[in-house]
């Protein structure tokens, strides 16, 4: 069953009659809060849990430890929670056993990375109604926002909302991010409770990595001060043009094919709902902004200009890095423009 | 039996090979293979130098045999502006334009390979100490050569490749 992540988070209660639970995403924070509640909140009602940590290369490789873990009875509680980390398609056997099996004493709760919409896993834990899967997307800035203030009160620091907005942007969507962002403010405001927006960037950077098509979704919106902030925060030295390039014409190619249906629908929401392969719920107002933007003219011929830049790029490798940034940032100006 | 097969699969893949004839592959190919075997620079020397320094170190960087002789000519000149004033009539922000007009031939037979003017400008607020400001004309002046430079390299590779 599937289960937003805000109601656990509202009402963990009312699901702990499920024993077990699929934690998926790219935000480790949540997950990590998810965990920590649980155990609370399961030592509260129990009085006594026992935990076990295990990784999934651990019960590939010694599945009867696992097995002993979940099945035994403990003498010293009658709770205890299995964690598994990095969890995916490959221990698919072992946990269906469990599932099927379900021990009354036993919380099972999984960590996974992102899961497509085909892992076994994910459908494993879609599908049954007696187990609970919890995807977990980045926070929004709303939620994050929340999360800073309410660290940041308990500390007794006092923060502009300009430092609140920088924490929240250096966090990169994840709410473990802003926390150890929080504790280095927290160290560094022991003998100075306000604390300037100069200092707040000098003490925080920027946590994780832009994902792949940050870069080229920002440069299709024509937001330029987007696209240079993540070109600044990219190691230009590790991007693989070739692979950029390949984002972008699949980007333009999709964009192409709904510009050519575009007449057939009242409204591009429509549109949108139609389109197959069906767009991610988070891409869809930059799609959305994209279409209002590029024109189908423009989109061919940049289609074109891609499939040039790339045989350059290939025939020209040590300056190829220079030919993909100068063709980028010319797309991101003329997406610019057309805004 | 076998010698038939045997022969068959033979003549199969003598086809494909000859197929292939003509083709070569994209990656291993290196269009921006040169030598400077002469050089004239005028305008403003000194910048005519630094992009001189860099076009020659890129040259020098790859271990291949190099087939293509080239002659550059370059001609580069750049103004300063005032962009703004204070009432006292004191420069506030200054307009730096790097004009660099590029010339290569082949060296063999003294064919153009490249004829382009390369306009490259930006600017610069003027800081409280003057040593700052001079610092801050020298970086902005450096990343117009760079632009200039990267801009000539990509015109350089898209004119070695219609040729």
């Amino acid at each position: 069953m599937i289960v937003k992540s805000y109601h656990i988070e509202k009402n963990l209660n009312k699901f702990l009659k499920y024993n077990l639970f699929l934690l998926y995403g790219e935000n480790e924070g949540l997950k990590k809060d998810i965990k920590r509640n649980l155990q609370t909140e399961i030592k509260n009602k129990n009085g006594s849990l026992e935990t076990f940590s295990f990784y999934e290369s651990e019960i590939i490789a010694n599945d009867k430890n696992f097995y002993n873990s979940v099945y035994s009875d403990s003498l010293f509680s009658n709770k205890k929670i299995v964690i598994i980390k990095s969890a995916s398609d490959k221990i698919i056997s072992q946990l269906s056993d469990v599932v099927e099996k379900c021990p009354e004493n036993l919380f099972l709760v999984i960590f996974s990375e992102i899961l497509e919409k085909q892992s076994k896993l994910r459908n494993l834990f879609e599908t049954n109604n007696k187990i609970l899967c919890i995807p977990c997307y980045l926070d929004n800035e709303r939620s994050l926002e929340g999360i800073a203030k309410n660290a940041l009160r308990k500390e007794g620091i006092v923060l502009s909302q300009e430092c609140i907005n920088l924490l929240i942007e250096q966090s990169n969507g994840d709410r473990n991010n802003l926390k150890n962002e929080v504790e280095k403010i927290k160290y560094f405001a022991l003998n100075n409770k306000k604390i300037e927006i100069n200092e707040i960037r000098s003490l925080t950077n920027f946590s994780g990595d832009y994902k792949t098509d940050s870069l080229v979704n920002d440069c299709l919106c024509g937001d330029i001060l987007r696209y240079k902030k993540t070109l600044s925060e990219l190691y230009t030295n590790t991007i693989n043009q070739i692979f950029l390039l390949r984002i972008l014409s699949n980007k333009i190619q999709r964009l192409l094919s709904m510009k050519e249906k575009e007449n057939d629908y009242n409204n591009l929401d429509n549109l949108l709902s139609a389109n197959k392969p069906p767009i991610f719920w988070k891409e869809r107002p930059l799609v959305k902004k994209q279409l209002n933007i590029w024109g189908l003219d423009d989109l061919k011929k940049t289609n074109n200009e891609i499939s040039y830049i790339e045989t350059l790029c290939k025939k020209n490798p040590h300056i190829s890095k220079i030919i993909f940034f100068k063709f980028i940032s010319s797309i991101c100006k003329r997406a610019n423009s057309f805004s | 039996m076998i010698k038939n097969i045997y022969f068959s699969f033979l003549f199969i893949a003598l086809l494909s090979f000859n197929g292939c004839s003509g083709y070569k592959p994209i990656f291993s190919s290196n269009n921006l293979d040169f030598t400077i075997t002469k050089y004239t620079i005028n305008g403003d020397k000194k910048l005519g130098k630094r992009l001189y320094s860099k076009l020659y170190n890129l040259s020098k960087s790859k271990k291949v045999n190099k087939n293509r002789n080239i002659i550059l000519l370059i001609n580069i000149l750049s103004k300063k502006n005032e962009t703004s004033k204070d009432s006292t009539g004191k420069a506030l922000e200054y307009k730096i334009t790097l004009n660099a007009k590029i010339e290569i031939l082949n060296f063999s037979n003294e064919n153009v390979i490249l004829n382009e003017v390369f306009v490259e400008s930006s600017n610069y607020k003027v800081q409280s100490r003057y040593s700052e400001t001079l610092k801050l004309e020298n970086t902005t002046i450096e990343n117009l050569i760079n632009q200039a430079y990267q801009d000539l390299l990509i015109k350089f590779a898209q004119n070695i490749d219609l040729k």
